[in-house]
């Protein structure tokens, strides 16, 4: 029987580690995020705050220009106009209004049911397959999570855009081949719906690639950032476009039509610029790679022992478990939380596994190490109780 | 220019031209043509260009920096949990957000105890709009004060009083029930045939339709609402933390209501945070609603860095007074805005005002934008409106709560010597100016900064 194990309630972190109050060490496979503490990272950070952190935004913003500057570069092909907003989920919503300023008619966002599209209104009508509120400007149409390939045949003339991440837990980055996203973008070039790619959880690094695009042969319309560029410290997302999605609605408009009170600020600002440096002279996407690698490796410790996963995945630094059941789920994670590994509550029988981008590896190994043994462990449990 | 090259080593023209190509077009355009300088640093109530030049903040990003810039507690509290543990991964509880709920708790009216976290006023107004729905099923339409602002993003937009901002993207919007500002008897007959799920209303109403409510129509309102089971909304994202001269604007009418909002001064001017504050009932009936969810409610669960600022600010805004010092420092302001209306009526309307939350209601743009460019070079930054369309938008006054008196006199000075300066002016003038704003964003950019004398270049 599972027992619940107590939240971490958190004292300190460094990269992957948390120590906790009560003094008990964790490893941190849960945020998804950049990772406490780098030096270069936490350091710009502070000494912008210690001049301006937001700002009235009535003088120039020199972080600001750096941050979009950056964001230019590191984002492919036409993709150059970057909107700050203060969340991924912002960011997401941004990308659905500018598709309801583009299409004032179209009722229809078209997504993945059961995949995240944040905590917005919008996101969870999307992630729902239903509006969450009445008068909703966009209705959302979604094809199941385990038929992605179906939405191709959903995008038509009354579909404002289309969103997908380039992988998500559940699916692998593969899963969608090549010449299928070239036909998404066929599709959404016949029909005008704008093309909005989720990398607000696999980019910037995750997939093991600078972004999730990079894998996929396309350029999508608007492509969307999270919390990883804020460093897990300061809430930010972006939603980086092309110059021609963006004047189509805001092109020579009053600037106030779209923003937000503290979207674009100095701070935010400089931690995107931060972190997307520390991505590229780091190499982060190579040590996501490692991680995938570590996974593969250890992969055959698995075969012929009884365990209560059905799918064990990993892009990049991006690890998904597809259990059994709901039950061997919540086991499992009780499992990694008596072995001091911090996970995000299992969905249904599915488990994400995301340690922060800057983790070192003896701290990822560890993570792995703790994940086998309680696959180990709870499998052992299983064939002890089916044989009593 | 390249991310290699440092944003550290470009000049006024690259960083306006980066912001051109990369971020907002139209905003690098005004920027130009009204010869801005580049950002360096703030303190207190001023702001510093790197040109050595030091401007009162008298915008104060609209209420964002109640406690100042760069207050000392706050930033001391925020580069500490910067350091120690500034992240917040789902799965484990950090003290920073319990703290923040404890003091909230301690400052809120009574009953508002169930939280929901954001990173801005939109998000939580986007989850304040979700509560009502699922509290109240079945009941489709939402009462909203014409002017009213809770955020623009895709969801929050089917709230928005400015219909400015709105139609772009709504054409429709048949459930929305748009009242007069100051008009209860308005929402008594929208609620009355009890198919209005909520009421969302800013006990003053802001940004550049700034207006103070009759005593009784915030209490009428309360009473409607509660008489018809429809909830009552009371946006305090602008006016809460003591900018009224009450730590909650609500306080002055005697009125709790079912679900608060709360963000901008809540920052302490460092990171980004909001809250929607509501209470057990709400929360409850929307759990039973067939419509629920896990996970509905929820929020943006901001950093560690937030809720430190955030808690921050709430003990700064106690330890130093603020809701009473803006009653008191803001009555100077408030009584200096009025002198300048009596004085000006051929270019202001009325002075609303409330601690504060002050502002001059002009008479057309242009006398907005004069007001606000000839300020600006006397070194000062008002609270402009962006808002070329309105009849008589009101150029906003929002200083810290920290301003000094003397740094009112300074202004008041230089809003004399402005509006003497503009009573030079022609009235012909006036209207050709206001023609001219309301077209200016067709009009081609290097035209915009030639009729501005501007040396800068569109090269974007």
């Amino acid at each position: 029987m599972s027992q619940d194990v107590p939240a971490p309630v958190i004292e300190r972190q460094i990269g992957a580690q948390l120590t906790a109050r009560d003094g008990s060490l964790w490893l941190d496979a849960s945020s998804g995020g950049f990772g406490s503490a780098h030096p270069a990272v936490t350091s710009a950070i502070a000494d912008q705050a210690l001049r301006t952190a937001l700002s009235s935004r009535i003088l120039i913003s020199r972080p600001l220009a750096g941050a979009v500057a950056a964001l230019a570069e590191f984002c492919p092909g036409p993709l150059s106009v970057s909107y700050l907003c203060n969340s991924g989920n912002e960011a997401l919503d941004s990308s659905l209004k500018l598709a309801k300023g583009t299409h004032p008619g179209r009722p229809h966002v078209l997504g993945i049911r059961g995949e995240s599209y944040g905590t917005l209104s919008h996101g969870q009508s999307l992630r729902q397959g239903r509006s969450v509120f009445p008068r909703a400007p966009l209705r959302p149409l979604g094809v199941p999570a385990d038929e992605p390939e179906a939405l191709l045949d959903g995008v038509d003339t009354s579909v404002a855009a289309v969103v997908i991440a380039p992988a998500a837990p559940g699916r692998p980055l593969g899963r969608l081949p090549r010449a299928w996203w070239v036909e998404l973008r066929e599709r959404c070039n016949r029909t005008g719906s704008l093309l909005v790619l989720d990398e607000r959880q696999t980019g910037p690094a995750r997939l093991g690639h600078d972004l999730g695009t990079g894998a996929l042969g396309i350029f999508p319309d608007v492509l969307l950032l999270g919390e990883t560029l804020g460093a897990d410290a300061v809430p930010v997302g972006a939603a980086v476009m092309t110059a021609t999605a963006y004047q189509r609605v805001y092109g020579r408009r009053n600037p106030s039509l779209h923003g937000s009170t503290f979207g674009a600020n100095p701070l935010s600002a400089t931690a995107v610029s931060a972190v997307l440096n520390a991505v590229v002279t780091d190499q982060l996407a190579a040590r996501q790679r490692d991680f995938a690698a570590a996974v593969a490796r250890r992969r055959e410790e698995l075969s012929g022992l009884p365990a209560p996963a059905c799918t064990l995945h990993a892009d990049g630094s991006l690890l998904w478990i597809r259990t059994r059941d709901q039950a061997a789920a919540r086991e499992l994670a009780c499992e990694l939380a008596r072995r001091k590994v911090l996970i995000r509550p299992p969905e249904g029988d599915l488990l994400t596994l995301a340690p922060p981008l800057t983790a070192e590896r003896a701290d990822t190994d560890q993570i792995l190490q703790r994940l086998f043994d309680g696959l180990k462990a709870v499998g052992a449990a299983e064939t002890q109780e089916n044989t009593r | 220019m390249t991310g290699k090259a440092s944003a550290s080593s470009l000049d006024r023209q690259q960083i306006l031209t980066a912001l051109g190509r990369h971020w907002n077009p139209t905003a690098a355009l005004m920027m130009a043509a009204t010869e801005r300088q580049v950002e360096s640093h703030a303190h207190g109530s001023e702001v510093f260009g790197e040109d050595g030049s030091c401007s009162l903040d008298f915008a104060g990003s609209y209420g964002v920096f109640l406690v100042g810039h760069q207050n000392d507690a706050v930033r001391e509290a925020v580069l500490h949990e910067l350091e120690r543990a500034p992240a917040i991964p789902p799965g484990a509880t950090h003290p920073a957000m319990a703290e923040l709920f404890s003091l909230l708790l301690e400052i809120l009216p009574p009953g508002l105890d169930r939280f929901t976290l954001g990173c801005s006023g939109a998000e939580v107004s986007e989850a304040a709009l979700r509560a009502a729905y699922l509290a109240r099923p079945g009941r489709h339409r939402i009462v909203i004060v014409a002017g009213g602002y809770h955020g623009k993003t895709l969801g929050a937009l089917t709230v928005l009083g400015q219909e400015e901002h709105r139609r772009d993207f709504l054409p429709g919007g048949s459930d929305l029930v748009v009242v007069p500002p100051g008009d209860a008897a308005s929402v008594r007959r929208a609620v009355s045939s009890r198919d209005v799920a909520a009421v969302f209303v800013e006990p003053v109403l802001g940004g550049a339709y700034l207006r103070v409510p009759p005593a009784d129509f915030l209490p009428e309102v309360s009473r409607a609402c509660a008489e018809t089971d429809t909830l009552l909304v009371a946006d305090e994202i602008q006016t809460g933390f003591g900018r009224t001269g009450r730590m909650f604007a609500v306080e002055h009418f005697g009125v709790v209501p079912d679900i608060i909002l709360l963000s901008k001064a809540l920052t302490g001017g460092f990171v980004p945070v909001a809250v929607a504050a509501m209470t057990h009932e709400v929360a409850s009936a929307a759990r039973r609603s067939p419509q629920w969810h896990p996970g509905v409610l929820e929020g943006t669960t901001p950093s560690a860095l937030s809720m430190a600022a955030a808690t921050a600010t709430i003990r700064e805004v106690r330890r130093l007074g603020l809701p009473e010092r803006a009653e008191r420092v803001g009555a100077a302001l408030r009584d200096g805005l009025r002198a300048a209306v009596r004085k000006h009526p051929r270019h202001l309307v009325d002075a609303p005002g409330i601690g504060m939350m002050t502002g001059l209601r002009t008479r057309n743009p242009a006398v907005e934008n004069l007001i606000s460019m000839q300020m600006s070079a006397r070194g000062i930054h008002l609270g402009h409106s962006l808002n070329e369309q309105m009849d008589q938008p009101v150029l906003r006054f929002y200083p810290p709560l920290t301003v000094r008196s003397e740094q009112i006199q300074r202004v008041l000075q230089a809003l004399d010597e402005s509006l003497q300066w503009l009573d030079r002016r022609p009235a012909w003038l006036m209207r050709r100016i206001t023609w001219l704003l309301r077209r200016q964003y067709q009009l081609p950019p290097p035209l915009v900064l030639k009729l501005m004398h501007s040396n800068l270049k569109v090269n974007w």
